[in-house]
């Protein structure tokens, strides 16, 4: 495994018993067997030559613990790149940018500090996974649901402020995040909201404090490592409608969209509804000119004669706009046997996690208008530019996060071992993120490789935003140790590394 | 001196090793079955995603749910728990699964080896 910028292998060695001192011998890992866990197995930089590979990882128990670390990174001056639980499939898995970095594991920091019941809310540390979180909930009986991505084997906290989506009424779940606690890169412990008041009683009740709610500066960057957050979580409804509105070719996306539009933004629909590719099709065989169709998956919670009610409402719109749409819908009411759901797709708009991930892929997903013909066109836009590398475009899903937008995943076949075939993945995924930066749309979130790429389209007035975060960024970490390269925010020192 | 004769106490002596090991290795597969719930279940348990694809691969001619299978060597275990596994397997890290649960989990999917 590689050394860390800048360090000798005796240094590495001192850095190691240091780490082993903070932490525990048991916790500091080096070998080649114990780093592969760190490595993105899922990039189609791995095994090449140009792969980032860790030099080691550190799995500190507790807060101290991780500002012992952070102490010792800014003395030796070593990136580090912060991995709470999970596996991050297809945008980067635990692994950094820079070659040698050190991984800061927080999967031994797994406490549930508090679920309370009455209010609907929990505040977790970092290696709590949606799983233990479920698992926690029903053990308990307690009566409330909380928003899943699929898989659920990720970070409550690394998911959300990575801005993970969800399918429920919570599903855009960065906005239902209700006060932090953070290590800063010089190793002090702050706290957001509420929070700042010693022992403050509306820590996860109130998200801010005087002045702005600073939470988001920690979503997607490099300013600090996030070790406690409130979570809001939603009372068990008292019932719950699971529906699929479907249609049959490819292009009534456009219709499908704008018919949901005045539906989401009235209030009728409030899940994070998703638009599949339906039926599906096995995937390079996918593309714009096979008919298809589009699932599109919505959820009600409330009283059972509401949410029959809004229902009927949605059905009696698609089928106005849209005649010879096909409708499926199922209710849940209380007392649920949530079990009984099994491997049913209404699992994750209930809050259920599940593995839904499926390897091999590289995702680039971006932000979107909430408008049909904005949807369609990006579809062919993309399938030319696939076109370009001999591919085909497919795995199109939209997720109406909120009333006013949409993000769309797109994904990339990877082959292991087959550079080429992954050289062009990469090369038609970088032609992606210009081709569609050229029409004013840009990144919601991108795998490591194109971290650059991306943060290169938001280049309004001389990248001044770009500016902006780098300045915040030699400020909160003049040693530039966490993270470097995170979504293109790299420290004063290792800028020339930008891609 | 009371001295019980030498062979019974060497009998004692073995038999009661023999129960403690028993029991130990009991508990040992017993904490590779949490183990097993815990992070092996989500994709191996029926009617999950790996054991659709195994299903697919053997067609029959092995159980396709992990933990009814009855020849898997230590050696690929660890293999399958510690590394890449192309296509579908990601590794698991020291973290999440220790060398100690993957002891136990090796104890408990080789329980049953004829």
């Amino acid at each position: 495994m590689p050394l860390p910028p800048g360090l000798t292998e005796s240094d590495f060695s001192d850095l190691l018993a240091e780490f082993r001192q903070a932490v525990g011998s048991g916790y500091v890992y080096s070998s080649d067997e114990h780093l592969q866990g760190y490595r993105d197995g899922v990039s189609p930089l791995y095994r090449t030559d140009q792969e980032p590979v860790p030099s080691a990882a550190v799995a500190p128990a507790n807060v101290e613990e991780v500002q012992q670390v952070i102490q010792i990174a800014n003395r030796y001056r070593i990136p580090f790149w912060v991995n709470s639980t999970g596996k991050n499939f297809g945008y980067g898995g635990p692994a950094g940018v820079v070659n040698g970095t050190v991984n800061l594991d927080l999967k031994r920091m797994n406490r549930i500090l508090e679920v309370n019941e009455a209010n609907a809310y929990a505040l977790v540390e970092p290696g709590v996974s949606f799983f233990e979180m479920y698992r926690y909930l029903r053990e308990r009986n307690i009566k409330l649901w909380l928003d899943v991505p699929s898989p659920g084997w990720g970070s409550i906290i690394g998911n959300t402020i990575e801005y993970g989506l969800g399918y429920t009424d919570q599903g855009q779940r960065v906005n239902f995040l209700c006060g932090m606690e953070v290590v800063l890169p010089n190793g002090e412990v702050m706290r957001t909201g509420q929070g700042a008041i010693p022992d403050g009683v509306s820590w996860q009740h109130y998200r801010r404090s005087i002045g702005p709610r600073i939470d988001e500066l920690f979503c997607q960057t490099n300013y600090g490592v996030v070790t406690k957050m409130g979570i809001w979580l939603r009372p068990e409804p008292p019932a719950y409608l699971a529906c699929s509105i479907m249609t049959d070719r490819n292009e009534k996306i456009i219709p499908m969209i704008d018919t949901m539009r005045p539906l989401r933004l009235g209030g009728i629909i409030n899940n994070n509804a998703t638009l599949y590719r339906y039926p599906f099709v096995q995937e390079g065989e996918e593309n714009p000119d096979n008919p298809g169709g589009w699932n599109n998956r919505v959820a009600f919670y409330g009283l059972e004669g509401v949410v029959r009610q809004h229902w009927e409402h949605v059905q009696d719109a698609y089928n106005d706009a849209m005649p010879g749409t096909t409708f499926a819908s199922n209710l849940y009411t209380t007392p649920y046997d949530l079990d009984s759901l099994g491997r049913s797709p209404d699992r994750l708009m209930a809050g259920i996690p599940s593995l839904g991930s499926s390897l091999h892929k590289t995702y680039f997903s971006m932000a979107l208008p909430f408008d049909g013909q904005a949807a369609w066109d990006l579809i062919l836009l993309l399938d030319e530019a696939s076109k370009r590398h001999g591919r085909r475009y497919f795995g199109m899903a939209h997720h109406v996060e909120t009333p006013h937008e949409m993000i769309t995943t797109s994904s990339a076949l990877l082959r292991p071992g087959d550079d080429e075939y992954n050289q062009t993945t990469m090369r038609m995924i970088r032609d992606w993120i210009v081709s569609t930066g050229e029409q004013g749309l840009g990144p919601y979130r991108v795998s490591t490789p194109y971290m650059d790429d991306a943060m290169a389209q938001f280049s309004f007035n001389n990248h001044r935003l770009l500016r902006f975060y780098e300045e915040l960024k030699d400020v909160i970490d003049p040693n530039g140790i966490m993270a470097p390269g995170k979504n293109g925010i790299w420290p004063r020192h290792m800028r020339e590394n930008r891609a | 001196m009371n001295r019980p004769p030498i062979g019974k106490i060497s009998l004692t002596f073995v038999l009661l090793l023999s129960a403690n090991g028993a029991a130990a290795q009991d508990e040992l597969i017993e904490r590779g079955r949490t183990v097993y719930a815990d992070w092996c279940a989500i994709c191996h348990a029926p009617g999950e995603g790996a054991t659709l694809i195994l299903e697919e691969r053997y067609q029959g001619a092995l159980p396709a749910v992990v933990d009814q299978r009855t020849n898997l060597t230590e050696e690929l275990i660890v293999a399958r728990v510690r590394t890449w596994v192309a296509p579908q397997m990601p590794p698991f890290r020291q973290s999440e699964v220790s060398d100690a649960d993957l002891e136990a989990v090796i104890a408990y999917l080789k329980r049953n080896d004829e």
